[in-house]
């Protein structure tokens, strides 16, 4: 019991030093904010604040859409695109649900889709009928991309690739946000509300 | 990193970090060395983070030798740092998160400045295999400390096991069955 006790607290010391350490250290992930790039030699094109951070991938031997009428990301070219990768297994895509739903709610009319690659995590989350069914459950509206292999899912996030993750691409398909999990729903909104002007 | 460290616990016991947590849990039933669990960790850490910013991303396979070569060491010759570091190197090499919103934070850090992101991802994986020690000791107690050969033995097997089924392509189809009865128990 002694033995026990003392692994406890050594344990406990190890998470200390780890939090003490992280006080001290660089916060780098400052989120890029439209008013930490506007600069001051006059009237800008908001969406010209936002950083390009490349042209967005392409959909990599998929297996389909659901809920919409669209073959292809070009396809929507023009519009302002929400790129979710998600599986609807995962808890932490779930909590970001509320708010691309509403932004989803916000813009309906306007230049503005939001397409959910669905790359399954799990065997049983790659079954059409389970992901049908779930689309329901979760009131998950907007286009489906079936990625079933995850070629899609690695193409664009590379060898690790993380549950969710979100991208918006500008009218011309560059990549204008990357968040990987759950966060940073404002700066999501923001982007999206100034790219659409 | 408080916030990294308390939503490693909360997330310990989704299927997705299933794969770090249970490694955790056997060894947290053999009532090891604090140097062992450390070396797990420090292990676990180093492959997470390697990961995390892009440089060295084992695929499956190879975490499953890692598995195995562990089980090995652990079966003939007892569970020591180095087999405790080769089961968190394994396990961290195939752990695939889901993200929230303090993980979330590190692993964008780590995209652009990896080594500030240590500390955050340190803490997450800790807040993880804390609850997989804890529910190993917690089991080891309820056998009022008396974890037989046999139970050590068993933990040893699950572990090559798990190694096997990744090198022969099985750990996905065994880890959604699992995870299915997770879902359908949550549900």
């Amino acid at each position: 019991m002694i033995q026990l006790m003392k692994r406890t607290v050594g344990l406990a010391i190890v998470a200390a030093l780890i939090a003490a350490c992280a006080e001290g250290a660089p916060t780098a992930d400052a989120p890029v904010t439209l008013e930490s790039t506007q600069s001051n030699s006059g009237p800008t094109d908001p969406a010209d604040t936002i950083p390009i951070l490349g042209p967005h991938k392409e959909l990599v031997e998929i297996d389909g859409w659901l809920q919409s009428d669209v073959t292809s990301l070009e396809d929507l070219e023009g519009k302002v695109v929400v790129v979710w990768f998600w599986t609807f297994g995962c808890y932490n895509c779930k909590n970001t649900l509320p708010n691309l739903r509403e932004l989803y709610a916000k813009h309906q009319g306007e230049d503005f889709e939001i397409v959910g690659i669905h790359a399954p995590e799990f065997d049983y989350e790659a079954d059409i009928d389970n992901i049908k069914a779930a689309a329901v459950e979760l009131e998950v509206t907007w286009p489906i991309v079936l990625d079933t292999e995850k070629r899609t899912f690695h193409a664009w996030q590379g060898p690790r690739a993380y549950w969710p993750r979100t991208y918006v691409l500008d009218r011309d398909g560059n990549i204008r946000f990357d968040q990987i999990g759950e966060g940073k729903y404002e700066q999501l909104n923001e982007v999206v509300a100034t790219l659409l002007g | 990193m408080i916030g990294a460290l308390l939503e490693g616990i909360g997330q310990s016991l989704l299927p997705c970090s299933w794969v770090l947590l249970l490694p955790a849990v056997g060894i947290g039933v053999a009532l090891p060395r604090f140097r062992v669990m450390v070396a797990m960790f420090l292990a676990s850490v180093g492959f997470a983070w390697l990961a995390a910013s892009g440089w060295w991303v084992l695929p499956l396979p190879v975490s499953g030798v890692l598995l195995v070569a562990a089980s090995s060491m652990w079966w003939f010759k007892g569970l020591d740092i180095w087999s405790s570091a080769l089961i968190g190197a394994g396990a961290a090499s195939a752990w695939q998160p889901c993200v929230g919103p303090e993980l979330g934070t590190v692993l964008n850090q780590a995209q652009t400045d990896p080594v500030a992101a240590v500390p955050g991802l340190a803490a997450f994986v800790l807040g993880v295999i804390l609850v997989g020690f804890s529910i190993g000791w917690a089991g080891s107690l309820f056998l009022r400390g008396r974890v037989s050969n046999v139970t050590i033995r068993v933990v040893t097997i699950a572990v090559g096991a798990t190694g096997i089924s990744m090198i022969v392509g099985l750990y996905p189809a065994i880890s959604s069955m699992f995870a299915r009865w997770s879902y359908a128990l949550w549900a």
